[in-house]
């Protein structure tokens, strides 16, 4: 009976600890289908994009908002 | 359940998410045999006694497209000093693969399918592409994460001091 417990807290501790990154993590290698166009959130990645670099110009900070690649997996 | 276990999960879970597994330089090369794309399989073991230069790239992958026209010429430089190129595709569609080589075009090195990802996940490959130089011995001397302008110098110079040049 004591077993079971224990296992269920070593499995929360595990995904708590990684942030569920044990259970989905997409190797660069393994973004073929990630990287096309169609994955996107926008319809457009270069009207996001452009829009992105107005919206980095007028807040004067860059980043945090991802690249237009679409998971290329590159560096 | 002691304190020693959840410290360990811990750890252990820790070290899952850092990915802190990969090829490093002095670590052997794992060996493969894999069917090239339009050409003749590779096997590295056959390979001993030469170096090798090793990348891993896919279609999809940006870097890769501006680095094998750099790495065409780069290699036929260093095929007439014995040196041998291979490249690995991670693509699981080959005929997406097919597309960027014609695309690209005069490519001069080997270009192997591994749509399992087999050998990726062996080296433990974290960014594409990643290019590793083995020794002669089977050795991994060099690795490289992601293109960089200059690249192909480095290449030589790592190649040439493996070549006692």
């Amino acid at each position: 009976m004591r077993i079971i417990p224990t296992t269920l807290v070593l499995a929360g501790v595990l995904v708590g600890a990684t942030g569920c990154d044990l259970l989905t993590r997409v190797m660069p290698y393994e973004r073929e289908i990630l990287a096309q166009p169609q994955m996107q959130f926008g319809q457009s990645p270069q009207r996001g994009a452009f829009e992105n670099h107005t919206f980095e110009s007028r807040e004067g900070a860059a980043g945090g908002i991802g690249e237009e690649g679409g998971g290329c997996g590159c560096n | 359940m002691n304190i020693k276990t959840v410290l360990g999960s811990i750890a252990m879970a820790a070290a899952v998410a850092a990915n802190a597994w990969a090829i490093s330089p002095g670590d052997t090369a794992p060996t493969f045999d894999l069917p090239g794309i339009d050409q003749s399989s590779v096997n590295l073991e056959n390979l001993r006694g030469k170096v090798v230069i090793l990348d891993f790239w896919g279609s999809w992958c940006g870097p890769c497209k501006e680095s094998f026209p750099v790495f065409s010429q780069l290699n036929r430089e260093l095929t007439a000093k014995g040196v041998v190129m291979v490249a690995i595709n991670n693509d699981t569609n080959i005929d997406k693969a097919r597309k960027f080589l014609e695309q690209v075009g005069g490519v001069s090195f080997q270009v192997i399918a591994d749509p399992k990802h087999t050998m990726a996940k062996e080296y433990g490959v974290k960014v594409m592409p990643t290019t590793l130089v083995i020794d002669q011995a089977g050795v991994v001397r060099f690795v490289h994460e992601g293109y960089h302008e200059g690249e192909d110098d480095v290449l030589r110079q790592e190649v040439g001091s493996l070549l006692g040049q």
